[in-house]
Formats: structure tokens, sequence, C-alpha cells
């Protein structure tokens, strides 16, 4: 019957006239339908068997009774808790697109912290949407739960979420990406190990892998490390020699650093408040193999930014006992000094690279605050995003901020960039700080200037500060603002988003 | 009973609504909140001087707002109605304020009136036969070219006239129009796209099932006379003869606890059509509730799907009868469970039997159960016998349903058009998910 309807189908195709002939006969028990009828027009006897065989195979319909193939097994079900009813609503709106983004991660960070996983039906957009953005599968994976991962592996676009067992991650058969996170997790593991089983191995590795596999040493890096390194100094590709500079420039007391500061030492002098600098005359082959030079510094002078280089790759604790000055007046005294930009933009660079310099990067954030403008552009933003990460204890940085923010868009700039740059919500005590400096340092919200940075800060401040302690001080913020029309929608979503994230806090916290 | 957060978003008629909505749903908007059995309300300052009176009539929800704005529920219905989902004690039981109550009142009345429908004079009825006559003659001549034209398509061949673009299909289709057959046009217009359209498999013997099937029905008109008088409703149906709503509140009704199990919303041509499929819970019939909004207005009978509600229904006339109006609809609760679900051979039953007995049977619902979509293959289900059911190309959603089901069975309702299925809801794990608003 089937084949019945593919000829009547062909026929209706190149038409009756070209194919010179009328339809043929429905066959049984389709006949009786339409008996033969010379009268009847054979057009119409094509449409009337096309409609006939069409409704006999709708209402007969027989389901192809394949087997199943090699089917995918089903999910087993959840160990995590299931995600509470009022926090699921939350992230419904979410997924509605209506709010700012960034919300999903901090949302996607509670749920964890509960100990819940995702209801499946959100799965699909979630993965869709950390598969574009993958700075979100950190806070995404961990709660992805059984069904997640068994989602993640029917579809090849999510495989990178189907949780293979990095254990058995293939370091000796896997891809170069696989080998280079395994070399990663190994690391993460048993540092020396992961060295020995590097070293081994690095006479073999195409030369193209070799910086790759090296970068993974970041993860635990030691002293253990160090000669290995100094080895790879002498690597013949450029990438694989870069990628040893910049890791022995983040180890402390690496005998790079300490041959930076052999050569800085000598071109440095303290005079009453100022440091006098002597440009090296030269670049030399060990300069080089150590990294100086490798790429221009933009606004200073070729020689300038060989110091530069320096001193970014010696440790920044260094000055601090060589000039017997907290960093803050070590930044000062270069604030005097002819390469001002020079030491400003080196020691940023090196407190940028040295995980532990924790005093000098407050220093600098509280040095930038009253620094002069032209001098503050040598500080690299970048500086700042290693700030938000770290400052989350900080209040001397409040301090810095005090006063009126007349004139200066600094405090605004820097607060929307730490805020932006923060990798969870401040911590209630660090929001209480910052929420008093908003309160008492900006003056009423029409005549504060600058009312895109404000507005930006608002927004990124927003997304950062801990939302019950903004939504208790709200009366007291909105009176030091003072909001007219203008600035009506602002404040408002500025406490609307507030809002939401303390109502999506106190979602996870019913009791289950 | 209260929607939750995601059925009140689905009542907003556009997403611009959903998200003002969710921004007014905070106290600091809102004063005078009051609520008791059957109502809520509340009073929202708008940028005008008086607040907006707004109020919500849990029963239907129906909503009512003094705000100027034409988009209904408005953004203060749905804000106030979220408002008592997230901050419940903000609403005191109270007696219904006099503009909540003569409110309430009014509405009780209208439906009053509405279970007793009018009568007209014979005089009108004359006037309204005349005019039918003339309505069937022009529709009887364009059948008429209809055919000719379909005789002319099978002697020329579908292939030799694709050439001539979509404007020789919109002919024909304005001609339909002329002669008041309206669904025809439309049916033609669409068959003729579907030529064109890339990416669709077998377009040609889609397009020749269409066409037969109007030839069908051009020959069903030619003999309507000898058409049983449910036939003759379907028939008059596809050609474009509506029903006023009063004609089909006349008719007998069916009362049941209806389940709301599935619910689209999709344009057709000016028209923003909401179609709701609703089950019976005792007597186990099938009810299509159709409703029309044009542009930003918003829809004015609210089922939210996942919810049941204690109603009566007036089917339009029909052989296979589907169609319905609702005439009273009271006690709304969540859904709490599913009925027995259908397997595929008593959907092939049932079916065949509704083929049978309206042949231009155009959406057929199911609840099917036990259906496991294949983890290779994302374009079909599997039924508990392992039996292949491929998924209507149309179907958006594959990875929400792995996601849901994960390799175990689940119950989906949907349309079955006699090869494939568009599943347009999922019952999973104590919970109704619409398709078209519950997956994100």
């Amino acid at each position: 019957m089937n084949d019945d309807a593919r000829q009547l189908r062909q026929l209706l195709k190149i038409g009756m006239a070209r194919a010179g002939r009328p339809p043929a006969g429905l066959p049984a028990p389709l006949d009786a339908l339409l008996p033969h009828d010379a009268a009847a027009a054979p057009e119409g006897a094509l449409w009337l068997s096309l409609g006939a065989l069409d409704l006999w195979e709708r209402s007969g319909f027989i389901a192809p009774d394949q087997p199943a193939p090699a089917s995918v097994p089903a999910s087993a079900p959840d160990t995590l808790r299931p995600c509470p009813p009022r926090a699921q609503a939350v992230m419904t709106l979410l997924l509605r697109d209506l709010h700012p983004a960034g919300l999903e991660a901090e949302w996607l960070r509670l749920l964890h912290r509960y100990g819940g996983h995702l209801p499946a039906h959100m799965l699909p957009k979630l993965l869709d949407a950390a598969t574009r953005q993958p700075a979100l599968r950190p806070a995404l994976l961990p709660v992805l739960g059984e069904r997640g991962h068994w989602l993640a592996r029917v579809q090849a676009a999510w495989n990178w979420a189907a949780g293979i067992d990095t254990e058995a991650a293939p370091w000796d058969t896997g891809t170069p990406e696989q080998r280079v996170a395994a070399l990663r997790d190994w690391r993460a593991r048993d540092p020396q190990a992961a060295l020995a089983a590097l070293a081994a191995a690095w006479s073999s590795e195409p030369p193209d892998q070799r910086a790759a596999l090296l970068a993974a040493l970041a993860v635990g890096l030691g002293p253990d490390d160090e000669a290995f390194l100094e080895a790879a100094l002498d690597d013949r590709r450029k990438e694989v020699r870069t990628t040893a500079q910049r890791l022995l420039a983040r180890l402390p007391g690496s005998r790079l650093a300490q041959r930076m500061e052999g050569r800085l030492l000598p071109l440095l002098r303290i005079e009453s408040d100022h440091i006098e600098l002597t440009l090296p005359a030269a670049l030399d082959a060990a300069m080089r193999r150590d990294g100086i030079g490798a790429a221009p510094h933009h606004g200073l002078g070729e020689k300038a930014g060989w110091v530069v280089d320096m001193l970014a790759a010696a440790d920044p604790h260094v000055w601090t006992r060589q000039f017997d000055r907290t960093p803050r007046a070590c930044l000062e005294l270069a604030g005097h000094s002819e390469f001002a930009a020079v030491f400003v933009r080196g020691w940023a660079l090196a407190v940028q690279r040295q995980d532990g310099a924790r005093a000098w990067l407050r220093d600098f954030l509280i040095w930038s605050a009253g620094a002069r403008p032209s001098l503050r552009e040598a500080v690299p933003d970048s500086l700042f995003d290693v700030a938000a990460a770290h400052i989350a204890q900080d209040d001397a940085l409040f301090d810095a901020l005090a006063g009126k923010w007349i004139g200066d868009g600094f405090p605004m700039r820097l607060l929307t960039r730490l805020a932006a740059g923060a990798p969870h919500a401040w911590s209630e005590d660090m929001s209480r700080r910052a929420l008093e400096r908003l309160r008492t340092s900006m003056l009423p919200l029409p005549d504060m200037g600058h009312p895109w940075l404000v507005r930006q800060m608002l927004s990124s401040l927003a997304l950062a500060l801990d939302p019950a302690t903004t939504v208790a001080s709200e009366a007291g913020l909105r009176a030091a603002w003072q909001p007219d029309a203008e600035w009506d929608n602002a404040v408002n979503a500025f406490f609307d988003l507030a809002r939401l994230r303390h109502e999506m806090t106190l979602s996870f916290q019913e009791p289950a | 009973m209260t929607l939750d957060a995601n059925q009140i978003l689905a009542l907003a008629p556009d997403p611009a609504s959903a998200k003002a909505g969710s921004q007014l749903a905070t106290p600091r908007n809102w004063s005078n909140l009051g609520t008791s059995d059957s109502a809520l309300w509340g009073e929202c300052q708008g940028s005008g001087k008086t607040p907006y009176r707004t109020q919500i009539d849990l029963g239907g929800p129906a909503f009512k707002c003094t705000c100027p704005s034409r988009k209904f529920p408005c953004k203060h219905g749905l804000g106030l109605y979220l408002l008592r989902t997230s901050e419940p004690s903000l609403f005191g039981q109270a007696e219904a304020p006099a503009w909540v109550s003569d409110w309430l009142q009014g509405r009780q009345t209208r439906q009053e009136k509405k279970a007793t429908v009018k009568d007209t004079g014979p005089e009108a009825a004359a006037q309204a036969r005349k005019r039918e006559e003339k309505r069937e003659d022009k529709v009887s001549a364009g059948l008429a070219d209809l055919q000719t034209w379909l005789h002319d398509l099978a002697r020329e061949g579908l292939a030799s006239v694709r050439s001539r673009g979509q404007g020789f299909w919109d002919a024909i289709a304005a001609r339909m129009a002329d002669a008041q057959a309206a669904p025809v046009a439309r049916r033609l217009r669409r068959a003729g796209s579907m030529l064109y359209q890339s990416g669709l498999r077998n377009a040609e013997s889609l397009v020749a099932n269409e066409l037969a099937s109007l030839y069908l029905l051009v020959q069903a008109w030619q003999r309507i006379e000898q058409l049983t008088p449910a036939l003759q409703a379907d028939v008059r149906a596809l050609l474009g003869w509506t029903m006023s709503q009063d004609d089909v509140l006349r008719q007998g009704t069916i009362t049941d606890r209806w389940c709301v199990l599935a619910q689209c919303t999709f344009d057709d041509e000016r028209l923003r059509v909401r179609s709701t499929w609703l089950l019976g819970e005792a007597t186990g019939r099938w009810a299509l509730h159709l409703q029309y909004a044009v542009g930003t207005q918003g829809f004015e009978q609210q089922l939210a799907p996942g919810t049941s509600f204690d109603g009566d229904l007036c089917f339009y006339p029909s052989a296979w009868p589907l169609r319905a109006q609702i005439r009273r609809q009271d006690d709304v609760q969540p859904l709490s469970g599913i009925d027995s679900p259908s397997s595929l051979d008593t959907l092939q039953d049932t079916y065949a039997d509704a083929l049978a007995a309206q042949p231009f049977l155009e959406r057929y619902p199911v609840l099917l159960g036990g259906l496991v979509p294949d983890g290779a293959d994302h374009g079909i289900v599997r039924d508990a016998l392992g039996r292949r059911i491929a998924l209507h190309p149309s179907f958006r959603h594959p990875l929400h349903l792995l996601a849901l089901s994960g390799g175990h069975p689940l119950t989906v309702c949907g349309e079955w058009d006699g090869r494939m299925l568009l599943p347009l809801a999922v019952w999973h794990d104590g919970r109704l998910y619409n398709i078209d608003s519950d997956l994100p």
C-alpha cells in the first residue's frame, strides 16, 4: 500500500498530462471506495485516491518495531538534595532574562552550598549557557547531579560536563588538551610526581606541546620546580622560554629573581625624597635569556622598559627591606622620582605575579586613591582584578576613600572594578563598611557629577554587596543620596537587585 | 488556591509585562493590601497622583485594575499576584472594600447572565437565513473554482508549478478569501509555502496530502446534504462558518473536573491564538479551548497549565467534538495527579475511530504514558515495548524531554497526526511541565 501511495504522489509530481496516463485504481480493500466511473474526471480520481490512502495510512499507523540499539543506560538516582521550590522560582525568573546577567552563577553557588542539584528541566538552558560562557562552568559543574552528567553525555556539545573521571585521565594516551588537564590535576595532588613525569616525557614532547605542558606547573608551583624551569629558559621555542620566565618570576627567591635584583641594585639610589635611577646601558644575552626587553611597554622608552621587566620579575619584598620602608612609603618615594611610572608599573606587575604580596596589594590600592591621575594610569587595570579577589577583609581601603568624592571619579572606578571582579559576594562586614562609605562620602546624587560612573558603580555594587546588609541600609542611603526623578530608576534598580538577591539567599534557607 | 510564580508569569500577555510585573512585586509599591477567600486587592502607586486599584478574583483568576494600560492582565495585576506568593504575610484577611466587592458581584451577575442566553425574534432569523444562503452560494462558487484549479494542478504536476513561486498559491488563496472560505485560503497559502521552505523533508508528499484533504472537503461540501448533521457542522466550520459564543453556550453542557494539561500560544496572521487542551477527570473527554487576542491585548480567560477546575463545558457541534467553550469555571486547584495515560495501541484505535467519524480532524490530543526519549536519536521516543514514535519536526525541546526523563519513562501530553507526535506537556515527578511556558 506504501508503494501505491508513492506512485500516486509521483504521478501528481510530474502531472497526468506529461505522464500520459490516469491514476491506477486503488488496491483492495479500498477499491470499493472509488468504483470506476468513465464520466468522472480522472484528475478527481487522483486526488480522491491520494486522500483515501493518506487517511488509510494515518488510521493504521504501525510503529516501526526496530529493537533499540545499544541504548544509553538510564541515569542513576541523585544523591544531592532537590532544589527548594522557592529557589526554583527565583531561577525561573533569572532564566527569563529579566535580570542582569551574573546572578545565575551566584544562584548556582548557593545551590551548591545548600547541597542541592539542579531541577532537570533547567539543565538544557544552563548547559547551553555554560557551553557559550566557560566562566559559568565552575559554578554549574558541582550542581549538575547525576541527571546533569547523564544528559551531558547524550549531547556532544555538552561533553565537557559529562563528568569524565579525571583520576583516570589519560596522561600517557590522551589528546593534547586532555594531557594538559591530566597534568594539572596531577600537580594539584602530587606536584613532585607530576614534575617527574613531565621531565621524563620532556625530550619526546612535540615542541608546540611543551609550552602548554610547562604552563601546567603553575599549579602547585614550588622551589622544587626551579631547576627544571631554569633549564627551560634555554629551550629553542620562544613560548617555552616565556612561560618559564613567567613562572620563575612567580617563585620567591628564585635564581632568576635574584639575578634581577643583582641587576637592579646598582642602578638604584635613594636620595632624600626620591629614587635616582640610572638606566642600563645595554641588553646582553643573559638579560635576554631572563626575558628582559621581550616586549615594549606602552608610553615608556626602550631602556626604561627593561627596568620595568626587571622590577616585574623581582620579589617586591626586596624593596621594602632594601629601602626600609612600607610598600606605601616606597610608592610615595617612587612618585617623586623622574622615572615614577617605571617603578609603579614594574612593581604593580610584580605584585600581580606574587600571590603572597598582600601588603603591597593593599598599599597599592590605598596609594592609587591619593595618587595623581597621570601616575595612576601606570597601574595596569589587571592589578585591580587581582585585588578584587583578595580584599575581602580589608578595611583600610575604605578609610583611604574617605572624604567627599568630588571632582575625581577614581573611587567610583575603583569600587566598580573591585565589585565587578569579586569572585564571591562581599562579606557582611566589608559590605557594611562599603555602604557606610557610600553614605558618607557621596554627595546627593544629583550633585555628584560623573553620572555615568556612578550608575556603573551602583550596578556593579548591587551584585557584590551582601544583600541583607544592603536591604537593611536602604533608608539611610536614600536619605543621603536624595535621588531626583532622573536618578529614581537607577536607585530603585540598585535596591530591587539587592532585594532579589536577598530573596535568593532566603529561598535556600527554608527547612528542607 | 493560588498559582505559583511561574504559572502567574505564564498569564502575562508578553515578556515586557512579565518583567514589569515581577519588578512591581515589592512591598514598597503597594498599600492597603488585603485578601479574602476569593479575592486579592491592593493599591499601587504609579506615576499618577491617585494610586491604581488592583484586584484579582482568585477563582478565575480574573484581573481588574484602574490603570489605563490596555494589556491584560496588566503589570499591576501580575505584580500584586506575585507579591502574594513571595510575601503572603503582607496580605491580611479582611472584609473586601466596596470597590472590590462591587466588582466581584458584577462578575457574578454577568456569569449568571451568560448561563441564561437570550432568544432572537423570527424576523431576525429570516434575515439571517437570507444572508446565510448568499454566503453558501459564494462558497459553492469558490469551491467549484478550487476544484477546477486542483484538476489543472493534477494535469500539470506539482513539479512544474514550483517555478511559479508563492504568487501562484496566493492567487488561489485570494480567490478563496473572496468566497468567504478563509480557512481554506490559509491552508492553501501554507501548503504553497511548504514547497519553498528549505530543510523540510518530504515537502511534496505533505503538500499532496494537504491538497487531497482539501479536495475531499470540496466534495464533502458538494454533497453536504448526505452527511450527518454533526459532520455537516464540521465541514461548515472548516469552510469558515463560525458559531457565536452564545450559540455554543446554548449547547448541552458537560460537567466535570477539567485538567488543564497543555497550552500553547502562537501567532496566526494578525491574531494571537492561545490553545489549551483540557481533559475531564470523570468523563475522560478531551476539550480544545481556543482564545484569540489582537496585538498586546491579553486573553480573556485564564487557564493555567498544571491546574484543574470544576466546570461546565459546551462543545461545538461536531462528529468528533473537541472544541469547547467554558460556561462555568470554579474551584481552581493545582493538579495532583494524572489518570491512566493511554498506550500506543489504544491511541491507534481511538484515532482510527476519530478519523472514521471526522476525516478532516486536524488536531488530535493524546496522553501517552511510558515513553522514553531516545538518547541516541533525539527525534524519536520509544514506548514501553520499544517501538519508535517519531517526534514532530516542529518540536523544539527534545533535550528538555531527555533531561526530564533521564532514560526513565515519562507521560507526555501532545497532539498526534497519525504519523508523528508533537509533545505539548510532560507530566513528571508530580508536576506538569507545559512545554510552551515552563521550559526555559
